[in-house]
């Protein structure tokens, strides 16, 4: 069954795309790598899934519900999205964990905190960062909590945006065996990590788009 | 205790001759407040003119409807200068800041008047307009900062809010930390105004009681009832106000919309 279906989906500022249409089929329990140089639109295809950028054309597809103003709250609810500039929020990153599991849409999860320190030891993150504010970690930090929190809500799918760009080898492996390792999750990953790219069961490209503005996507 | 003396006008004149005190240390410093510091007389006095002359009629007829006519009158006055002093786009929120100042007013106003005072009439104008005005006065200013800041904080801190969103959820689950602290910040004047009252300065309400030549013991009483008012209906309205405006300030894909913002918010 195919988890995410983008069909043609493009998007542009005025008269520029930043994002050229684009189609990908993404099936269950895989793991596909959108690549391209910078500018290429990757981090807005990601948010388009995520429905913070409306298209200007195409549709996107999630275990086959179409994306629209009213499913996007459901379809959302299907998926953990880690982007590629972490805000957190404000607090300590247990806090920070914790707030998690009072959202309407985690409700059937229990916070485990065997599990949790469990997964720091996983990523290589010291038990003392619980206790640390968010905003005074490392961006490697970052990465890893934010991909532990993604794992923690259990969601089938699994929305990264360069998410390992920057770790060291080591940490970067421990988290590319862990997607490797779970057939239960599908990932749309945004990235020019290489080393990403071989774990990946498809590997998509993106073309550069000349002169593209960044940051400033049509967001209404 | 002795009745309030009246000042007449040509005492008053005398009162402008104090603003030249100001007015000479602007224009010797070259502060760049001398044209609104005497635009802002003349309005100050021209705008209360108008109101004493109103104020005179309505406490004259003392009709319930002109009174809850004046209450109005302020209350549409006030949602323009919250939307304003905030930054926001008047046209898109003017009738939620409307509903969130009415029932932040209304709510202490009527407890205040019917259930503290037992007085048998809502809209009796000795009572009514200056418990109003005051509670309003200060919603105005909870409103300019709490609102203000909560849309602005949205603005600036988008990746926390789209981060919330982005783990499933819901709009007002994500944006549930920024309401917090905008609630916080529009609600830390009037705590301080608790914490220092009497000490380092008299409040206006008290003063106006004790110079009408009412015992000080009547006095800190009116004053603590009005206190809690403002606290109340501060906290109501910068709720409401929120609350309200959201309906609007969002696409149905939970993004904030870029056009509530206009111009500069005169609170940071």
């Amino acid at each position: 069954m195919s988890m995410v279906e983008i069909k043609d989906l493009a998007v542009r500022l005025e008269d520029r795309f930043i994002l050229r249409p684009f189609s990908l089929s993404l099936e269950c329990g895989k793991t596909v790598v959108v690549s391209g140089p910078s500018g290429s639109g990757k981090s807005t295809l990601l948010k388009t899934v995520m429905g913070f950028v409306k298209p200007s054309q195409g549709e996107v597809s999630v275990e086959g519900v179409r994306l629209d103003g009213h499913s996007v709250w459901r379809v959302r609810q299907r998926m953990a999205y880690v982007p590629q500039e972490i805000d957190m929020g404000d607090g300590t990153a247990e806090e920070i964990l914790r707030r998690l599991f009072h959202y309407r849409a985690s409700s059937s999860l229990r916070w485990d905190e065997k599990q949790v320190k469990e997964l720091f030891s996983e990523f290589m993150l010291g038990e003392d960062l619980l206790q640390q504010d968010v905003r005074e970690l490392s961006g490697g930090e970052k990465q890893r909590l934010a991909f532990v929190s993604a794992i923690l809500l259990q969601r089938p799918i699994m929305v990264l945006d360069e998410v390992t760009t920057g770790l060291d080898p080591e940490r970067k492996r421990a988290m590319l065996e862990h997607l490797k390792r779970r057939s239960d999750i599908t990932a749309l990953v945004a990235t020019h990590d290489e080393t990403f790219m071989g774990y990946a069961d498809e590997v998509v490209y993106l073309e550069p788009i000349a002169s593209a503005p960044s940051g400033n996507e049509e967001t209404d | 205790m002795r009745e309030i003396i009246d000042i007449s006008y040509s005492s008053l004149a005398l009162g402008y001759v104090l603003a030249i005190i100001p007015l000479a240390l602007v224009l010797y410093y070259r502060a760049r407040v001398a044209f609104d510091l005497v635009t802002s007389i003349v309005r100050m006095t021209v705008q209360l003119l108008f109101v004493g002359l109103y104020l005179q009629v309505v406490f004259r007829l003392d009709l319930w409807w002109l009174t809850a006519l004046w209450l109005i009158v302020m209350i549409v006055v006030a949602d323009f200068s919250v939307a304003r002093g905030a930054g926001l786009s008047a046209r898109r929120f003017v009738f939620s800041l409307f509903a969130a100042l009415l029932a932040g007013t209304i709510v202490p106003l009527a407890y205040f008047i019917l259930v503290i005072l037992r007085v048998p009439h809502l809209m009796e104008p000795q009572y009514a307009i200056p418990i109003a005005g005051m509670i309003m006065g200060n919603c105005l200013r909870a409103n300019v900062i709490g609102i203000g800041r909560f849309y602005r904080s949205l603005k600036e801190r988008e990746g926390a809010f789209l981060y919330s969103l982005g783990q499933g959820a819901t709009l007002r689950e994500a944006v549930r930390p920024f309401l917090s602290n905008a609630l916080s910040d529009a609600l830390a004047p009037t705590i301080a105004m608790m914490m220092t009252v009497g000490l380092v300065s008299l409040p206006g309400m008290m003063t106006g009681i004790l110079m009408a030549g009412v015992a000080p013991s009547a006095a800190i009483k009116y004053q603590i009832a009005i206190m809690i008012s403002i606290f109340t209906g501060t906290a109501i309205t910068v709720v409401c106000g929120i609350e309200l405006t959201m309906r609007s300030a969002f696409t149905p894909y939970g993004i904030l919309r870029k056009d509530i913002f206009r111009g500069k918010p005169k609170v940071k």
